[in-house]
């Protein structure tokens, strides 16, 4: 039972993944600090 | 960003709201674009950008204490979209939005040692650096976060 909770809270948090539109708009953000150094 | 992106933002959504998570893994991900020493390995840079990630976090969250500004209500506005679910079929029979509550609940410590621990899989001895906490302190953190865990969700 223990173990069925632990194992619940593992692949619930593990199913959120970095949506498309942040992980781009992180890129390009890094990209632009790079530029202006 | 292909490799870390995933445990990175799932680590920021786990301590604060969407729209400041993306703010801290952008911070994260700039300062790890401008570290200019070498990583021994993927694991390596993958405990340090948690690392970095989860101080920002902290960061954020006690700069909204000191400003008066709750962000308890983060979890109202979350939906699987700004979570980044993108699979119905992994939904678990507790739900998202009641772990996270239950996390939140543990407090800090033990929350980050329990995260550290039971999601990304580290052992007391890596949190221990990761933290700088001592060793014993950490498995102790780790035991009684992971049974009020249990116990709140039960």
């Amino acid at each position: 039972m223990a173990n069925n909770k632990e194992h619940q809270v593992k692949e619930a948090i593990e199913a959120i993944h970095l949506p498309d539109d942040i992980a781009a708009r992180t890129l390009a953000s890094i990209e632009a600090k790079r530029k202006q150094q | 960003m292909n490799e870390h992106g995933d445990a990175v933002w799932r680590a920021c959504v786990a301590y604060i709201p969407a729209h400041d998570a993306e703010d801290v893994l952008q911070n994260t991900f700039l300062k790890f674009a401008m570290h200019d020493q070498a990583f021994s390995n993927t694991e390596h840079e993958k405990a340090w950008l948690l690392r970095v990630a989860i101080n920002e976090c902290k960061d954020t969250l006690k700069a909204a204490r000191a400003k008066n500004i709750s962000l308890e209500s983060r979890l109202e506005a979350y939906n699987d979209h700004l979570l980044g679910i993108q699979d119905d079929s992994t939904q678990t029979e507790i739900g998202i939005k009641r772990i996270l509550e239950a996390m939140d609940a543990l407090g800090d410590p033990p929350k980050t040692q329990v995260y550290l621990s039971l999601v990304e899989g580290y052992t007391a001895s890596e949190i221990s650096e990761m933290t700088n906490m001592p060793e014993n302190t950490v498995y102790s953190w780790i035991s009684r976060g992971r049974k009020r865990l249990r116990e709140v969700l039960s």
